[in-house]
């Protein structure tokens, strides 16, 4: 099988991937709940009720009812946040998404730069003291509830900084708001930092930057112990290998041996991670745009929560699995590319 | 030792695996200090109302926003509630949702993944199809739309974290069920003429049910942070309930005076967390026998 067979093969199968996806967001907006519910307030009479359930097309038969609002997702109708002022989901998912997409980015960055480094670290020098560091920051990692660590950062590098004196980083937003007011930033593509830079903004591109570093590391955390975990033992794998113990008994230094020999066939594993790590990311995002005021997806999801607004709730569902397929697939992909056995399985 | 007193043979061979494997688990200090923190943390949550120095129901706000003392180990909180007292009956609530989901989950999951495996065909296919659509969204996030319509309660928050919970096992199970039953030893008990039913429970499970044990483990303290993930996030128990996650939500605006109030609620989800996740950890190494070596 080629790669594009393998490519169209997983495009296929996202398909009745999301179409789950959608069934239990049917479940749960049409079924478990009454959709009616989004337009009702007190004032609303009978006769106006059973005119919107009309309107809606919810007297007809379940499966009707899915086909559409299958329909209505694809044509961009995803129903009205109630928190944002009744504004349309994709709208407000337009308009919120960025902030989420530049913290994820940053915050993956921020994984990998750190997490690969200290995996391969952790592998050459096994048992050693850098290797017990790393296990502890893995396993800490997966125990650590971020929303808690935001907590923390805020009070030691935002409050305590500033006590001491220090250049201390902000707590909330993504930029200063007298520095944007100052230096007016034209928005290309929605990414503070990107378009700051774009338009040679550099007041607000140092805000900014200093603004997402704390959210960027605590969204940041779980995935680090991760891609360290698993590229240690990716790379301790790959040195077990004949052709390495080859490698050295010709006499290479060990820094050729790990850099040249050993490195390019263990990066391939750690490679997947970052399928996962996105999923953490977007989990977390939830936990700490809320603990650092951020405005974007996430905390616009946990707003919809003490709201009971079940339509946003939702959207960021439906946004978040898709985005989590899609990368899921990429990564596989990609991996098929560097592996070639994967292709036939 | 306790090989030698028993008279049963193969009782006898499971018990020497046994203490092998607890001597193994011993060998590790993580793992020594992970069943010491989960085990002190078990037991001291069990004897709460008898060791808590403080009734976790009845503020007093006269005593509110005290830092750690001799008097109040942790402090006190906004409300005056001692924040040691709290978080020995929060450590209840939050095992109890862990063990319930995790019990649930493997119940569930293990039922339908070694069902799914042992007859394959039908079965496993729409088996599998369904948990790919529970592995399409970040368990976190599938947890909280179902709580979304739920409602904001105990019940509707361990139902969730199930409902998201059961397919790992699902699939799980089902891995090893496959790789199972194509041994020697299953085609002998069918030739010695076992029922399907017996196979599955008597001979399959028990050789692919540590992966599940391992993982059930780990998963005790995911959950306890998703659930004190949901709970901060407004999901869960009643505001003023003794919760982990929900203390920490509550007592947040007083992060910068006060921290300990913060500090401490949050420092025990990260213990028992890290407890079961050292725990899980060792007995994975122990159990996966090419790591032993």
């Amino acid at each position: 099988m080629n790669l594009w067979k393998y490519v169209a093969r997983r495009l296929i199968l996202l398909i009745p991937v999301l179409l789950g996806l959608t069934f239990i967001t049917f479940t749960i907006t049409h079924i478990l709940t009454n959709p009616v519910s989004a337009y009702v307030n007190g004032k609303t009479t009978p006769a106006q009720v059973a005119q919107i359930t009309a309107a809606l097309g919810l007297n007809e038969p379940i499966p009707i009812q899915y086909v559409h609002y299958i329909g209505q997702l694809l044509t961009g109708n995803w129903g009205v946040s109630r928190s944002q002022s009744g504004l349309p989901v994709t709208t407000v998912i337009g308009n919120l998404f960025p902030a989420t997409a530049e913290l994820s980015i940053v915050a993956i960055i921020i994984e990998v730069a750190i997490g690969l480094p200290l995996g391969i670290i952790s592998a050459v020098h096994k048992d050693k003291g850098i290797d017990h560091v790393s296990r502890i920051v893995a396993i800490s990692g997966v125990s650590m509830p971020v929303f808690w660590l935001g907590f923390l950062c805020q009070y030691l590098f935002s409050y305590q900084f500033d006590v001491w004196g220090l250049p201390y980083l902000p707590t909330t937003g993504r930029v200063s708001i007298f520095v944007l007011q100052a230096h007016p930033l034209t928005q290309i593509t929605g990414l503070y930092l990107v378009d700051s830079l774009l338009t040679l903004n550099f007041p607000v591109f140092t805000s900014a930057l200093s603004s997402i570093i704390l959210p960027a590391f605590c969204l940041a955390f779980t995935g680090l112990g991760l891609i360290t975990r698993i590229t240690r033992s990716s790379m301790l794998e790959v040195l077990r290998q004949d052709y390495i113990t080859l490698a050295r008994a010709k006499g290479l230094p060990q820094r050729a041996v790990i850099y040249k020999h050993a490195l390019k066939n263990a990066i391939i594993p750690a490679l997947t991670i970052i399928g996962i790590s996105v999923g953490y990311t977007l989990a977390g995002a939830p936990l700490v745009e809320t603990v650092f005021g951020w405005p974007g997806i996430g905390r616009w999801a946990a707003m919809a929560i003490t709201s009971d607004d079940i339509a946003s709730i939702m959207g960021f569902t439906i946004l978040v699995g898709i985005i989590f397929v899609t990368t899921n697939m990429i990564v596989d992909i990609v991996y098929a590319y560097m592996n070639p056995r994967i292709r036939l399985g | 030792m306790w090989a030698r007193i028993v008279k049963n043979k193969e009782l006898q061979i499971r018990l020497r695996e046994w203490q092998y494997s607890i001597h193994l688990l011993r060998q590790n200090i993580l793992t020594e200090i992970g069943i010491g923190i989960a085990g002190v943390v078990i037991i001291s949550s069990l004897l709460a109302p008898w060791i808590a120095p403080y009734s976790p129901d009845i503020p007093n706000f006269a005593i509110k926003l005290l830092p750690p003392s001799w008097t109040h180990l942790l402090g006190t909180d906004q409300f005056g509630f001692d924040i040691f007292s709290r978080i020995l009956y929060a450590y209840r609530l939050d095992l109890e949702i862990a063990f319930s989901v995790v019990i649930l989950g493997v119940s569930f999951g293990v039922f339908l993944g070694s069902f799914a495996g042992y007859f394959g065909g039908k079965i496993d296919e729409i088996v599998m199809r369904v948990t790919d659509i529970f592995f399409a969204v970040p368990s976190l996030i599938l947890a909280l739309a179902v709580a979304a319509v739920l409602g904001r309660s105990f019940n509707g928050l361990v139902t969730a974290l199930t409902i998201t919970w059961w397919p790992s096992y699902a699939r799980l199970i089902r891995g090893e069920v496959l790789t199972q039953k194509g041994k020697l030893y299953v085609e002998a008990a069918r030739a010695a003429g076992a029922g399907s039913g017996r196979i599955v429970l008597r001979h399959i499970l028990p050789n692919s049910i540590y992966p599940v044990l391992v993982n059930a483990t780990l998963d005790l303290g995911q959950v306890i942070l998703a659930a004190a993930a949901l709970s901060f996030l407004g999901f869960g128990v009643q505001p003023g309930t003794p919760e982990l996650g929900r203390m920490v939500a509550d007592s947040s605006p007083y992060v910068f005076t006060y921290p300990w109030v913060v500090a401490f609620p949050g420092l025990a989800i990260l213990v028992i967390s890290l407890g079961f996740n050292l725990v899980g950890d060792g007995l994975r190494d122990v159990l996966d026998p090419r790591l032993r070596r």
